[in-house]
C-alpha cells in the first residue's frame, strides 16, 4: 500500500465513525469554523480582536439618540471581502431604535480595512448611556 | 486549521477525528486556506455559523441631567413602577406623591383635579399645576384645568413631577409645579398590548397599543374605550379616542416627528348632596332635580423637530394646535321657582402655538456648561355662546363671549458647574400676553364686556445651587418667581365685568435635600411662598350693582403657601418594596382689605395628608400590594371666614393582587385583580358652602368598597 494509499484508508475509517450528535453540537459550539485567508501570520483570535478594535475605534453614539435618551443592543453580521473591506452589512438584531441600528452597521463599514477572516461575522454593538453630571 | 480531537466517552475512550476537506486540501497543496472547515465558497457546503468578533460598546453622556442635580423636589414615575401600581389613571397615581393634592368630585375621570403646593383650594379658580403631553399644554384655555379624562395611563411612558414653581422655563400655569406627561413610543420591532378591565358600577374599558420601526420611520397606534354608571346616580361616564405617533429619522442629527388624536366623551355631572338629601336619598343618589351633562369632542395635532445643529448645539421645535367642542346643560326642576333655571351652552376653544429652543452644552474651564434658550407662542380663542331659563330670565337671556388671547414668550436658562459638586442654575422668561375681544349677555347678573382689551406681563426669573456632597446625596437651595394669568373663565366671568383682575405671581424660596440609590430613594424640601394675587372665586365680595356679596373672580392681595414635602421609596429586599409620603401644606391669607380675613386658612386644602404602601413580590409570578392614603381635615370650598365645620379626616385603603407571567418567547401576561377602599369609608373628598347665599354644605360622596378586574397581554 502506497502513503497516498494508507493515508485515504486511515481517513475513511476514522472519517466513518461519527460522533454522537449532542457532541457534535457541541464540538461545533465549541470550535466555531476558524477560516483563514492566511497559512501564517497572526492567528484568527488575534485577527478578530483586532477587527472588534477597529469596530469599536470608528463606533460612535449618535448625538440625536443621546438626546433623545437612547440606548440598546444591537447585533450587526458581515462578512469580509476580497479587498478586506466589510461587505453584506446588515443588523440581524435591532436595537429597537433605527438611529442605533444604523450607527452599529455604519461603525463596521467606517472601520475600513480588517484583516482578512473567512465566513460571516457578528459583532454585538451596546449603546449605553451613563448619568449626567 | 487542522485539527484532531480526541474526546472520552463513558469509561472507553473513542478517538475521534474531524478532519476538515481544506485539511486534506492542505495536505494535498490543492488550497491556499488552511481551515479546518469545508471550503466556504463551495456551494455544496452548508453555511457555516457566523463567529463573533466580540462586543464594543458605545457610551456617552446622557443629555439630561441626574435627577441628584436638578434644584428642585423632581420625582420621576416610569413605566414600571405605573405597571406594578396597578393605577388606572395618572390622578390615581399622582395621589401617592408628596406636594401633590387630588381631588375627585364625580368618581369619574373628569372629576379630577390635582394641584400642586396648596392651589387645591376650590371655589372655582383656575389650576397653577402645569400638565404637558409630550411637551403640548393640557391646560384647557378657558378655565386653565386639565381634562384628565384625556390623558389615558396605558399610553404612558413616563411622568416626571417638579413641584414649585417652573414658569422661568414654562410660563403661564406653572406656578405650584409641572407634571410632564411623556407618551409611549413606537420604535423597535413590531409589539403590541391589548387592555382589558371590569369593575364595579359597569365599569368596562379596553384599549389597544401597536408599535414598531421599519427602516428610518417609527410609528404607534393607540386607542381605547371607557364605559361606566358611575357610583353615584347620573354620573355616567363614555368616551373613547384614538392617536397615532410617526416619527422619521433621516439621519442621526434629525429627527421628525407628528403625532395626533381625537377624543370624544359624554359626561353626566351627579351634582352636590347636603347632609339632609344624604340621609334620605342614600350616598349614591344625584342631587334631585337636577340635571347637569356635557359632551366633549377634542382633536390635536402637534410636531416635533429636533436636529443637531453643530457638535453640541441642539434645536428643538414644537408646533402644536387643539381644538376642543364643549356642549352640554346645566338644569334644575326644583319646586321653588328661584331655583328653576335651564342653563344651556355650547364653547369651542382652539389653540395653536410653537416653542423653539437651542441647547448648547459647552464646558467652561472643563466644567459642564449648558445654556438653553427660546421663544414660544401661544394663541388661544374661546367662543362660547350660551342660553339661560329662568324666573330673572323671562322668557330667556343669551350669552354670546367671542375672545382671543395670545402670549409671546422669550427664556433663556443657564446651568454652570462652579465646581465639580456645586452646580448653579439660573434662568428668567417675560410673557406678554393680550387678551381681546368681548361679550354681550341679557343676562341681569352680567355685564356686557365692550372690549377685553388687557396685556399683562410677566417676568419670572430662577436661581438655583445644588450641592452633591455624596456620590448619593444633594441638597438645593432656590429662588424663583412664578406667575398665572386670568383665564378667560375668570377674565369675562359669568358674573360680568372683572377688568381689574391681575396676573397671579409669586416668590417662592425652597431647600432640600435628596437621596438616590440602588434601593434607598427620598426627597425632602421645605418652601416658602409668598402669593400676590392670588385670584380667587370669592363669595364675599360685594357687588357694587346689587350691595350685597355676590360671588366673583378676585384678587387676594396676599397669600401664603408654606410646607414640607417628603417622599420616599425603599427596596430593602428583593421581594418587598415600601414607599411612602407626606405633606404640610399651610395656605393662609395674610392680607385682603376686601376681606378681611387675614390669618384665615384656605378652603379644602388639608393641613396634612400622606401616603404608605408597599409591594410583595412572590414566587409563581405574583405580586400583591397595598397603599394607604390619610387627608386632615379641611376647610369646605367658599368657606373664607373658616366658620363652618370642617371635613374631617379620612382615609383609604387599597389592595392589589397581580401575576404578571410570560407565555412564550413573546407573549406576557398580566392579570389584575384590586380592592378600592377596602375598608368600605365613607366620605367626601369634596365640600362646599353656597356660592350665593347662605344655605346648607353640598358633599360630593366618595365611592366606597369597589372591585376592579384586568387583563392585559403584550407581544413584542
Amino acid at each position: 500500500m502506497t502513503a497516498r494509499a494508507r493515508a485515504a484508508a486511515l481517513f475513511i475509517l476514522l472519517a466513518a465513525g461519527p460522533a454522537p450528535a449532542q457532541e457534535a453540537g457541541a464540538l461545533a459550539e465549541a470550535h466555531a469554523p476558524a477560516v483563514d485567508f492566511a497559512p501564517s501570520g497572526p492567528s484568527v483570535e488575534s485577527r478578530l480582536a483586532e477587527i472588534r478594535r477597529r469596530i469599536q475605534a470608528a463606533l460612535e453614539y449618535p448625538p440625536l439618540a443621546r438626546w433623545q435618551d437612547l440606548e440598546g443592543d444591537a447585533l450587526v453580521r458581515f462578512e469580509i471581502g476580497s479587498e478586506g473591506r466589510a461587505r453584506g452589512v446588515r443588523v440581524v438584531r435591532s436595537s429597537g431604535e433605527p438611529l442605533l441600528d444604523a450607527a452599529a452597521a455604519r461603525a463596521v463599514v467606517a472601520a475600513g480595512v480588517l484583516p482578512r477572516v473567512y465566513g460571516p461575522l457578528e459583532v454585538p454593538v451596546s449603546f449605553e448611556l451613563a448619568t449626567r453630571r | 486549521m487542522c485539527a484532531l480531537r480526541f474526546r472520552r466517552e463513558g469509561s472507553a475512550e473513542r478517538l475521534s477525528i474531524s478532519l476538515f476537506l481544506g485539511c486534506v486540501g492542505l495536505a494535498f497543496g490543492a488550497g491556499m486556506a488552511r481551515a479546518d472547515d469545508p471550503d466556504p465558497t463551495s456551494p455544496a457546503a452548508p453555511a457555516p455559523p457566523a463567529r463573533s468578533v466580540g462586543q464594543v460598546t458605545a457610551t456617552a453622556t446622557r443629555a439630561e441631567r441626574d435627577l441628584l442635580d436638578v434644584a428642585g423636589n423632581v420625582t420621576v414615575i416610569d413605566r414600571e413602577a405605573i405597571e406594578k401600581s396597578g393605577a388606572r389613571d395618572v390622578p390615581e397615581l399622582l395621589r401617592r406623591e408628596s406636594g401633590l393634592f387630588v381631588t375627585n368630585d364625580i368618581g369619574s375621570p373628569e372629576g379630577y383635579r390635582v394641584e400642586a403646593r396648596g392651589f387645591n383650594n376650590g371655589g372655582g379658580n383656575g389650576s397653577a399645576l402645569l400638565v404637558l403631553m409630550d411637551g403640548r399644554r393640557l391646560n384647557e384655555a378657558d378655565s386653565s384645568f386639565v381634562d384628565w379624562s384625556l390623558v389615558q395611563l396605558d399610553r404612558v411612558e413616563r411622568i416626571e413631577i417638579v413641584r414649585g414653581p417652573g414658569s422661568a422655563l414654562y410660563g403661564d400655569n406653572a406656578m405650584g409645579g409641572v407634571v410632564q406627561i411623556i407618551t409611549k413610543d413606537g420604535a423597535g420591532q413590531p409589539h403590541a398590548t391589548l387592555s382589558g378591565r371590569f369593575g364595579s358600577y359597569q365599569e368596562a374599558t379596553g384599549s389597544l397599543f401597536a408599535g414598531g420601526s421599519q427602516g428610518p420611520f417609527s410609528g404607534s397606534f393607540y386607542a381605547d374605550g371607557y364605559t361606566s354608571d358611575g357610583y353615584r346616580e347620573h354620573s355616567d361616564f363614555d368616551s373613547h379616542m384614538f392617536s397615532g405617533k410617526l416619527r422619521w429619522t433621516p439621519s442621526d442629527i434629525a429627527s421628525f416627528e407628528v403625532s395626533s388624536g381625537y377624543s370624544a366623551d359624554d359626561r353626566k355631572r351627579p351634582g352636590t348632596l347636603t347632609q339632609a338629601q344624604i340621609d334620605e336619598f342614600g350616598r349614591d343618589a344625584a342631587q334631585p332635580f337636577t340635571n347637569n351633562f356635557d359632551a366633549a369632542h377634542e382633536r390635536w395635532v402637534q410636531g416635533l423637530g429636533q436636529l443637531i445643529l453643530a457638535k453640541d448645539v441642539k434645536l428643538k421645535l414644537l408646533p402644536y394646535w387643539r381644538s376642543r367642542r364643549d356642549s352640554g346643560a346645566f338644569e334644575s326642576s326644583d319646586p321653588d321657582p328661584f331655583r328653576q333655571f335651564d342653563f344651556d351652552f355650547g364653547t369651542d376653544t382652539s389653540s395653536w402655538g410653537g416653542s423653539a429652543q437651542i441647547e448648547v452644552d459647552l464646558p467652561i474651564g472643563g466644567f459642564p456648561n449648558r445654556a438653553i434658550a427660546g421663544f414660544e407662542f401661544l394663541r388661544d380663542d374661546v367662543d362660547r355662546t350660551s342660553a339661560a331659563f329662568s324666573s330673572f330670565c323671562t322668557p330667556s337671556c343669551t350669552g354670546d363671549t367671542r375672545v382671543h388671547r395670545r402670549i409671546l414668550s422669550g427664556f433663556a436658562q443657564e446651568e454652570f458647574s462652579i465646581l465639580e459638586n456645586l452646580l448653579l442654575a439660573a434662568g428668567v422668561r417675560y410673557d406678554d400676553a393680550h387678551y381681546a375681544g368681548g361679550s354681550v349677555s341679557t343676562d341681569p347678573f352680567s355685564t356686557s364686556v365692550q372690549d377685553l382689551a388687557r396685556s399683562p406681563s410677566a417676568l419670572s426669573p430662577r436661581a438655583a445651587l445644588t450641592w452633591r456632597f455624596l456620590p448619593a446625596t444633594s441638597a438645593y437651595v432656590s429662588y424663583s418667581r412664578g406667575f398665572r394669568f386670568p383665564n378667560f373663565d375668570e377674565a369675562i366671568g359669568f358674573a360680568g365685568d372683572l377688568f381689574d383682575l391681575q396676573p397671579q405671581r409669586s416668590n417662592d424660596y425652597e431647600v432640600g435635600l435628596k437621596q438616590r440609590s440602588e434601593t434607598f430613594s427620598a426627597n425632602l424640601a421645605f418652601y416658602w411662598m409668598d402669593v400676590k394675587d392670588e385670584i380667587f372665586f370669592n363669595p364675599l365680595i360685594v357687588d357694587p350693582t346689587f350691595g350685597f356679596p355676590f360671588a366673583q373672580n378676585s384678587n387676594l392681595e396676599r397669600v401664603r403657601h408654606r410646607g414640607i414635602e417628603l417622599g420616599s421609596n425603599w427596596h430593602p429586599l428583593s421581594w418587598l418594596e415600601l414607599y411612602g409620603s407626606y405633606t404640610l401644606n399651610d395656605v393662609r391669607i395674610q392680607k385682603d382689605p376686601v376681606t378681611q380675613l387675614d390669618g384665615e386658612r384656605m378652603p379644602l386644602e388639608p393641613l396634612n395628608h400622606g401616603t404608605a404602601g408597599f409591594y410583595l413580590f412572590l414566587p409563581w409570578h405574583f405580586e400583591t400590594g397595598a397603599n394607604a392614603n390619610i387627608v386632615g381635615p379641611r376647610h369646605v370650598a367658599n368657606n373664607f371666614g373658616n366658620g363652618v365645620s370642617s371635613l374631617p379626616t379620612y382615609y383609604t385603603l387599597d389592595t392589589t393582587l397581580a401575576w404578571r407571567a410570560p407565555l412564550g418567547e413573546h407573549v406576557d401576561i398580566a392579570l389584575l385583580f384590586r380592592i378600592k377602599n377596602l375598608t368600605d369609608q365613607e366620605y367626601s373628598e369634596v365640600a362646599g358652602a353656597p356660592t350665593f347665599g347662605p344655605g346648607p354644605l353640598g358633599f360630593n360622596p366618595a365611592p366606597g368598597r369597589n372591585y376592579e378586574g384586568g387583563v392585559t397581554v403584550s407581544w413584542k
